[in-house]
């Protein structure tokens, strides 16, 4: 066990058993956000499932300069996304951090993300290309997409479905970063 | 298939309540009109304003990064009411580790995930202001009180009508590490020479507007919702380190004590030239980095008719400017950057701040100030009249990716264009984020298309909202909604209004009666307070278009635009000449489908009884049926006697009906536009007013007759009324590929400029 997991179990503990005097400290947070000129951007899914194929196709649309940065916080040293198109290690790492802020499960099955490619626009935006694997697909999908929200806490997401010809949005905010969409009988 | 059309008036009537709502006139919704503010959207017969004008020295402590700062403000109460109490707005107050602003922000324990989390959450800055004294001019002292980010001062006795007050403010407060704290100023450290750039605003304790519609706007200062100011003159003088440039709102008044002659002789130079001058060079910057003067000098800028005061200062200020002429006046464009903006900012940011206000004043009012100024910060883009903090940095070795460079020249052009919108339009921030972030959003889009042809505007174009406004319409809040309260706040308060501010220019009004009324408004309420009303008011007005439902669809619901286009029946009308009908009625019978037992029969039913026994068949087993015969043609005389000349040419015309039919699945009434392809592949588009909605907000038919056969049809060919879903909107259906199926076409693997040394090695 290294000292960084150790220091964190114990301030988990320190959590559990001092509660209250935790909460007094929250009353004195200083807001690093609250003065904050950013505009607070969606991210939007785009999937299809695929049902020739059996699998979920999505598109994740972002804004390039807030991935960039949230990766940086998140330990993912990167300048500029387009830089690495063709960098299977970087491509690596952007596909486990997609696949943390963006989980499908259907039939209780998790659907697991492969990053197909990406691509930076002159506007700003990224698309990340995805696909899973063949999954069967169930009644319903259970959505949670909390992209960029940990150190963006103002980010909205928002998942457009598309399953036999049928559209289904869902809304994902801050305090809310589940979604179930259940399908209509066809 | 054909039809046949039998001349026929359908009256359809399918009224609904819920109709009736989308298209009811705003009557209940907006203020009525009154003496301030009349009917037409103007400023009423009575309309006032309050002025405060501000004398200020400012010092700049640039060791232990405070500012100090003495004002007087003399405020005049044009108002006919009067004031016993004084608002001013204290917005450093929300630096303040017990701000409201801290509290009312909602956490989880996800939030304390890891020992940063919690750092960052504990991270403690003693910011806000420190008020010395609140004073008359003779010294004598004022009572005030404090209100969080909000003070008030009672005056000895009241202000009334048309007088006059001046009083004295004493104050210093902690400047915030911009890159750690955030904020819309502060400073920003470069660790590896030990310099600080500093950009500097909110600074001052500042009135508040006092107004025909709100009192005293002194809604708490929260983060989002910015500033509303009243105008007035000021004087102010910053006294900074001797080895700084300063940039500020206004006009420099002592440059010979704080230029030398060569950057004077530099700036003349500058005054009129179309392209930018070097005021101060990089290589000059770069040698003032290197040491700390300790001697001070001071700065002093005056600037009239504005609504606030912001500067920048900094060793490492690289400054180049030019003349941009606005109407009959010149206006010095300027930029402020370090080197570490190059080599981006030397080559666009003047150009940019010039192009903008040049664009701006064609669609609002002249540019009225003598100089604009934008200047480098990383990350933010923020905005003061004459001033602007603008982001957009290259990489260290002085690379870039394109869409850094276009996210530069975005920010400078709206951060520019604020100028415009509050600051010279001057609507209440606090209350309403829209009414300048979406109408400068608006003009930002049509400054970037002058720009660059194709330029890749982010917001603006119909089609890129829809992401945001299909669907689920939890946490979406209608445009109208107070600047604290809205979520998702980019592409509200944004991108929203900016697409309907479009929309309406390019489909509902049309480019001659939107441009018009929209320079009208502008031209009302510069330099005075408007409120949405007045905006709603004035576009109709002055364009003679009912917008009602407009305003109604897209500001005050979250409704979007989804049309569908559910089945096209297709007619031709009937000649009633026998030859051609009983021919076509042939040609179609023939043309349909054998059932297949019919085809069986053929071969295998070697002759029917009827075949084998002529006796079978009677009158009606011999009958042609298909067969012209004299009363035919007798009847089709007696019915073409009958025919006017006109008639006969209409009936000969072989014209083609088409009945379409659409459903509104978004609720949100729009205009159809629709495109017809024909079989010569020529195309013909009618547009529909929105009103055709007016009667039956669920579904309406339209019946469109043309010479040619119709091959497809297409609603929204142009992108332009933001449709939400493009599937349902062609006859014969037409799937879209999705963004995935067509990435998988194209398979990007390489940026261009990665594609290019492939290019260049070959």
């Amino acid at each position: 066990m290294n000292k960084r997991i150790l220091s964190k179990l114990l301030l988990l503990l320190k959590f559990i058993t001092l509660m209250k005097a935790f909460l007094f400290v929250v009353m004195f947070l200083f807001s690093a956000l609250s003065a904050s000129a950013h505009e607070y951007f969606f991210a939007f899914a785009e999937v299809a499932y695929n049902t020739g194929k059996g699998v979920f196709e999505i598109t994740i649309e972002a804004s390039a300069h807030d991935v960039e940065d949230v990766l940086n916080e998140s330990g993912i040293e990167i300048k500029e996304l387009e830089d690495h198109y063709t960098d299977s290690v970087m491509l690596g790492k952007i596909e486990g951090f997609l696949n943390k802020g963006f989980i499908l499960t259907t039939g209780s099955n998790a659907a697991n993300l492969k990053l197909e490619g990406m691509e930076v626009f002159a506007n700003g935006l990224v698309f990340f290309y995805l696909s899973s694997e063949p999954i069967v697909l169930g009644e319903s999908v259970d959505i949670r997409f909390d992209l960029l929200m940990d150190i963006l806490p103002k980010q909205q997401n928002k998942i457009t479905l598309d399953v036999r010809q049928q559209k289904y949005t869902a809304v994902f905010v801050e305090n809310k970063r589940t979604s179930t969409i259940k399908f209509d009988e066809k | 298939m054909k039809r046949f059309l039998f001349s026929a008036i359908l009256l359809a009537f399918s009224p609904t309540a819920f109709a009736q709502t989308k298209f009811a006139q705003l009557d209940m919704e907006l203020p009525t009109p009154n003496e301030y503010r009349n009917a037409a959207g103007g400023p009423g017969h009575s309309y006032y304003q309050q002025k405060a004008d501000y004398k200020m020295s400012i010092t700049l402590d640039d060791e232990k990064q405070i500012v100090r700062g003495e004002e007087v403000i003399t405020y005049t109460n044009n108002s006919p009411d009067v004031l016993e109490y004084l608002w001013l707005q204290l917005d450093q107050n929300i630096y303040k580790p017990d701000a409201e602003s801290n509290f009312i922000e909602v956490q989880k324990m996800e939030d304390f995930k890891s020992i940063r989390d919690v750092e960052n959450h504990l991270f403690v800055f003693e910011g806000g202001y420190n008020i010395e004294s609140v004073s008359a001019v003779n010294g004598e002292k004022m009572k005030y009180a404090i209100n969080h980010t909000m003070m008030r001062i009672d005056p000895a006795k009241p202000l009334g009508p048309k007088q006059s007050i001046s009083f004295k403010i004493k104050w210093w407060y902690n400047i915030n590490d911009r890159m750690k704290v955030g904020g819309r100023s502060g400073y920003e450290f470069f660790e590896k020479e030990g310099n600080y750039l500093y950009t500097i605003a909110q600074f001052f304790p500042r009135m508040c507007v006092y107004s025909d519609v709100e009192g005293w706007q002194n809604k708490q200062y929260l983060g989002r919702g910015e500033f509303a100011l009243p105008f007035g003159d000021y004087e102010v003088s910053i006294t900074v380190p001797g080895d700084h440039i300063v940039g500020a709102t206004g006009e420099l008044q002592n440059g010979a004590s704080v230029l030398t002659a060569e950057q004077r002789e530099r700036m003349k130079k500058a005054m009129t030239s179309d392209t930018p001058v070097m005021i101060v060079t990089q290589a000059e910057a770069e040698e003032k980095e290197k040491g700390h003067e300790k001697s001070l000098k001071t700065w002093t800028f005056k600037a009239k008719n504005v609504r606030d005061f912001a500067f920048a200062t900094s060793r490492k200020f690289i400054w180049d400017a030019q003349n941009q002429k606005v109407g009959d006046k010149n206006v010095l464009c300027m930029s402020f950057y370090p080197k570490e903006g190059n080599p981006l900012w030397e080559r666009y940011s003047t150009k940019l701040v010039a192009h903008t206000i040049k664009t701006y004043s064609k669609y609002t009012v002249d540019y009225p100030y003598p100089v604009a100024i934008s200047v480098h910060t990383d990350k933010i883009g923020m905005e003061y009249p004459m001033i602007c903090f603008n982001g957009g940095r290259p990489q260290p070795d002085g690379t870039y990716s394109e869409d850094t460079k276009y996210g530069m020249w975005g920010v400078i052009i709206h951060e520019v264009g604020h100028n415009f919108f509050p600051m010279i339009i001057n609507s209440d921030e606090r209350q309403w984020t829209w009414m300048d972030e979406g109408l400068n959003t608006f003009v930002q889009y049509l400054t970037e298309q002058e720009w660059e042809r194709g330029y890749p505007s982010r917001r603006g174009p119909a089609y890129m909202i829809t992401d945001y406004m299909r669907g689920d319409k939890r946490f979406i809040s209608p445009i109208m909604t107070n600047s604290e309260s809205i979520y998702q706040f980019g592409n509200n308060a944004y991108g929203k209004p900016a697409t309907a501010l479009n929309i309406l220019r390019e489909t509902v009004m049309g480019r001659e009666l939107f441009d018009y009324s929209f320079k009208i408004y502008c031209e009302r309420w510069k330099f005075k307070h408007p409120t949405p009303a007045d905006l709603f008011r004035t576009m109709e007005d002055a364009s003679g278009v009912d917008l009602d439902w407009f305003w109604r669809g897209w500001f005050y619901s979250t409704d979007y635009v989804d049309v569908s286009l559910d089945y096209v029946k297709y007619f031709q009308l009937n000649t009633n000449n026998p030859e051609t009908e009983k021919a076509f009625q042939k040609q179609q019978d023939d043309a349909k489908p054998e059932f297949i037992g019919d085809t069986r029969n053929k071969e295998s039913i070697k002759e029917t009884v009827n075949e084998r026994d002529p006796n079978i068949d009677d009158f009606y087993g011999k009958r042609d049926i298909y067969a012209v015969d004299k009363l035919d043609r007798k009847e089709y005389e007696d019915f073409q006697a009958k025919l006017t000349p006109e008639q006969k040419k209409l009936l000969e015309s072989k014209k083609h009906f088409y009945e379409l039919s659409f459903t509104d699945k978004g609720g949100l009434p729009t205009p159809l536009i629709i495109q017809a392809t024909f079989e010569d592949g020529t195309t013909e588009v009618i547009r529909i007013p929105a009103e055709i909605w007016k009667m039956d907000q669920t579904t309406v038919t339209k019946v469109f007759i043309f010479d040619k056969e119709v091959s497809s049809f297409q609603l929204d060919p142009f992108l332009e009324t933001a449709d939400c879903d493009v599937n349902n909107n062609a006859y014969p259906p037409v799937q879209k590929p999705t963004r995935y199926q067509l990435f998988e076409q194209k398979k990007v693997n390489e940026n261009p400029m990665q594609r290019q040394k492939r290019l260049e090695g070959q």
